[in-house]
C-alpha cells in the first residue's frame, strides 16, 4: 500500500509524463504539418573571392546565389531548348556562343562563327564578336560591348538571347512553355525558388546565378603572385613591358597585379579605325554622348589565348595580329582614349622581340583549370 | 537535501546564463566635444569654373582639353592658431575624388572632429610612402589607380587625362598627366624611387562646434598645374610621364599652388 505522500508523488509524476507526452505529440504534429506546407529553403552559396580580387560582388539582392539555383541555371545554360524549339537544327542556348573550352567565348571553330561574329538561328549575324563570360560577378559596369545592359544586370540577357533576331529569334512565351513541359524542370525550380512555377524571370535568375560562379583566378600569373611558380625571363620582361608607359602601355586599361580582372570594364575607343561616325553598336549608340563614338568595352585579357577572335568586330584572329595593331597600326580619331599615349607614332612601337615577350606574358593569363572545371561543364542530364 | 541541491544548481545555471549574455555596448554618439565635418570638392580654371572637354590655353601657348581627373588626398590635418593640430580619424585617412563621379565630390567624414577654432587645413596630395603600398585597395574605382610595381608600386596620386595641341594644328594628341612614385633610370634599369606626394595647406577660418556640422571645400585650379611657378610644356614632356621624374617633380612644385580651401558652412 502506498502512503499518502507516495500517492501524491506518483500522481504528480504521472501528470508530468502526460504533459510531456502531450507537448511532444503536439510538436511532432506541428512539425509534420509544416513539412507539408513550407516551401523548400534553398541552400545559400558563397563565392570564394580570390586574394586581391574585388570584394564588392555584383549579386542583386533579389537573386542571391543558392546551390539549387546554380544547379538549375547550369541545366538551362546548356539546354538548347531555350530557343523555344525542339528540332535538332533549331537548338540554341547560352552554350552555343559561350563555350567553356574557349573561356565561354565562341571559339574560331564554332560551327556558327562567320567573319568573327556568330550566326543566329535565323541566319542573321550578331552585330559584334562574342565577349568572354567569366569574372562577371566582379563587374559593375554593364554588359555587352556597348554596355547596353547595365541596371537590369545579367538577368536581362536571357530574354534578349531568346528574342534577338541574331540569336534565337524566338519568343519568350514559347521558351517558357517548352521549359514548363519538360518533366525534370518543375522540381528543379521548386528546389531553387520554392515553387514549381516557371517563368522567364526565374529562368533568367537561375542562369545569372550559374554565370556568376564563373570565377577564373588560377592562371600561371596568379600562381606567380601566390609564390607557387616562377615566371620565365621572357614572361617577366613581357610583364614589365605590359605595365610601363614606355613599353607596351597596356595596364591602364587592362590591369596588372593591382587590377587582377585585367580589365577596367570601361568603354573606350582604342584607335581601331580612323572613322568613328556611324560605327555599329558602339557606346555612343547607348549613351548618345559624342565622346563615346567608336568606344567599346575593354575586354579582360585573362584567358586571352582561348578567346579569339579579338576586338568588338572580331577582325583579328591571332594575338600576333593584335600586338601588331597596338604596336604600329593605331589610328588617330577624334574620340580616341587619352590613354592611347602613342597614337601619333601609330602605336607603342614594339620590336619583334618585345612582341614575343608581351605574348609570353599574355599566355601566363591563361587559366586551364577554369576551362576544364567540371562545375561549369555541361551537366549529366537526368 | 536533494531538493536544495537542485535549487542550487538551477540558481547557478541561471546566474551563469545571465553573466554570459553579452552586454550591449552603448551606442557611440557624437561626443559633446566633437562635431561633424564634411569636405566638398570642385575644380576651376583660373577664375572660371572648370569644364571637361573644353579648350583652355595654358601658359606654354598649348591648348588642352581635359577629359578625366581622378586623384587621392589623405592625412587631413586641422590647424589652430596656436600651432597645435588635430588629425582626422584613421577611418577618414584617405579619400578618392573623380570629377565625373558626383558622390566622390562630397566626403562626409565617418568620425566627428574635435571641437575648436581652426585657422588652416592641410592634406597630403597622394599618400605618405608608408601608406602607398600595392594591393591596399581591393575594389574599383580606387584599385584602378594602381601604379605598377616596376615603377615603384602603390597607386597613382592623380590621373589627369586629356588632349593637347599647338594652336592651329589640325589634330590634337593624347596626354596622361599621371603622378605617383618616380624613378631614376640607368641603362634601362631603375636605380632609385622618388615619392612625389606633397602637403597642400591653405588658410581657412572655421570652427567645429559640439554636435554641429561644418563643411569645407577644396578647389583644384587646373591651370596652376601647368604654369606656376614652372611653365609646363607638353611639347617637352610629351603625353606620358610615369617614367619621367623630372616631369613629376615639376608638377609637384606647381602643385603647391593648385589647391585652395574655403568654408562652405
Amino acid at each position: 500500500m502506498l502512503n499518502k505522500k507516495n500517492r501524491c508523488r506518483l500522481i504528480v509524476a504521472s501528470l508530468g509524463k502526460l504533459i510531456f507526452i502531450f507537448f511532444l505529440s503536439l510538436s511532432f504534429f506541428a512539425c509534420k504539418r509544416s513539412v507539408g506546407e513550407a516551401k523548400p529553403i534553398p541552400t545559400p552559396y558563397t563565392i570564394s573571392v580570390p586574394r586581391y580580387f574585388p570584394t564588392k560582388l555584383n549579386i542583386p539582392t533579389d537573386n542571391p546565389l543558392t546551390v539549387e539555383g546554380i544547379a538549375l541555371g547550369r541545366y538551362l545554360f546548356y539546354d538548347g531548348r531555350m530557343s523555344g524549339r525542339t528540332h535538332a537544327d533549331s537548338l540554341m542556348s547560352c552554350y552555343t556562343c559561350h563555350v567553356q573550352e574557349y573561356a565561354f567565348e565562341a571559339g574560331l571553330d564554332n560551327p556558327r562563327a562567320k567573319d568573327g561574329k556568330m550566326l543566329g538561328l535565323l541566319g542573321v549575324l550578331t552585330p559584334h564578336a562574342m565577349l568572354p563570360l567569366f569574372n562577371q560577378v566582379f563587374n559593375h559596369k554593364g554588359y555587352l560591348w556597348n554596355g547596353y545592359v547595365q541596371e537590369k544586370n545579367l538577368e536581362a540577357l536571357t530574354a534578349m538571347m531568346i528574342e534577338a533576331p541574331h540569336e534565337c529569334g524566338g519568343n519568350v512565351d514559347a521558351t517558357v512553355n517548352l521549359i514548363k513541359s519538360i518533366p525534370m524542370y518543375p522540381p528543379l525550380f521548386e528546389a531553387a525558388f520554392g515553387s514549381t512555377e516557371i517563368n522567364i524571370e526565374l529562368i533568367s535568375k537561375a542562369i545569372a546565378q550559374f554565370v556568376r560562379t564563373f570565377v577564373s583566378a588560377d592562371s600561371k600569373f596568379d600562381k606567380y603572385l601566390r609564390g607557387e611558380v616562377a615566371l620565365s625571363e621572357e614572361e617577366m620582361k613581357g610583364y614589365i613591358l605590359f605595365t610601363t608607359e614606355e613599353g607596351a602601355d597596356c595596364f591602364h586599361c587592362h590591369g596588372g597585379s593591382g587590377n587582377l580582372l585585367f580589365t577596367t570594364n570601361d568603354y573606350l575607343n582604342n584607335g581601331l579605325d580612323a572613322q568613328i561616325e556611324g560605327v555599329l553598336g558602339d557606346r555612343f549608340s547607348v549613351t548618345k554622348n559624342a565622346n563615346d563614338k567608336g568606344a567599346f568595352k575593354v575586354p579582360t585579357l585573362r584567358n586571352i589565348s582561348y578567346t579569339a577572335p579579338y576586338m568588338h568586330d572580331g577582325r583579328f584572329t591571332s594575338l600576333e595580329q593584335v600586338l601588331d595593331f597596338y604596336s604600329e597600326q593605331v589610328q588617330w580619331n577624334a574620340t580616341i582614349s587619352p590613354l592611347m599615349h602613342h597614337v601619333m607614332q601609330g602605336g607603342v612601337q614594339l620590336t619583334e622581340n618585345e612582341k614575343m615577350q608581351v605574348l609570353a606574358f599574355l599566355k601566363t593569363l591563361n587559366d586551364e583549370s577554369f576551362i576544364r572545371n567540371e562545375k561549369f561543364s555541361k551537366p549529366a542530364w537526368p | 537535501m536533494q531538493f536544495f541541491l537542485k535549487i542550487l544548481i538551477f540558481i547557478t545555471l541561471l546566474s551563469l546564463t545571465v553573466a554570459c549574455v553579452p552586454k550591449k555596448e552603448p551606442k557611440e554618439e557624437i561626443s559633446p566635444f566633437k562635431g561633424a565635418l564634411s569636405v566638398s570638392f570642385d575644380f576651376k580654371y583660373d577664375t572660371l569654373p572648370f569644364a571637361l572637354n573644353t579648350a583652355y590655353l595654358i601658359s606654354s601657348g598649348e591648348e588642352i582639353k581635359v577629359s578625366e581627373i581622378q586623384y587621392f588626398i589623405s592625412n587631413m590635418v586641422l590647424h589652430k592658431d596656436d600651432g597645435t593640430t588635430e588629425k582626422v580619424s584613421s577611418d577618414d585617412y584617405v579619400h578618392y575624388i573623380d570629377i565625373a563621379t558626383p558622390t566622390s565630390l562630397m566626403w562626409k567624414l565617418n568620425q566627428p572632429v574635435k571641437q575648436g577654432i581652426y585657422t588652416a587645413l592641410s592634406f597630403t596630395f597622394g599618400f605618405e610612402p608608408s601608406y602607398n603600398v600595392s594591393n591596399r585597395f581591393a575594389n574599383p574605382p580606387e584599385s584602378l589607380m594602381f601604379w605598377p610595381e616596376v615603377l615603384g608600386g602603390g597607386y597613382h596620386y592623380m590621373k589627369l587625362n586629356g588632349k593637347w595641341k599647338i594652336p592651329g594644328a589640325s589634330t590634337d594628341t593624347n596626354f596622361g598627366v599621371h603622378m605617383g612614385i618616380g624613378q631614376t633610370w640607368s641603362n634601362g634599369q631603375t636605380v632609385a624611387f622618388h615619392h612625389n606626394q606633397f602637403t597642400a595647406k591653405d588658410t581657412v577660418f572655421f570652427f567645429i562646434a559640439q554636435g554641429g556640422s561644418t563643411q569645407l571645400n577644396i578647389t583644384m585650379d587646373v591651370k596652376q598645374w601647368f604654369e606656376n611657378p614652372v611653365v609646363w610644356n607638353f611639347s617637352q614632356f610629351g603625353g606620358a610621364i610615369m617614367q619621367n621624374q623630372t616631369a613629376m617633380e615639376t608638377l609637384k612644385g606647381n602643385g603647391w599652388n593648385v589647391f585652395s580651401v574655403k568654408k562652405v558652412k
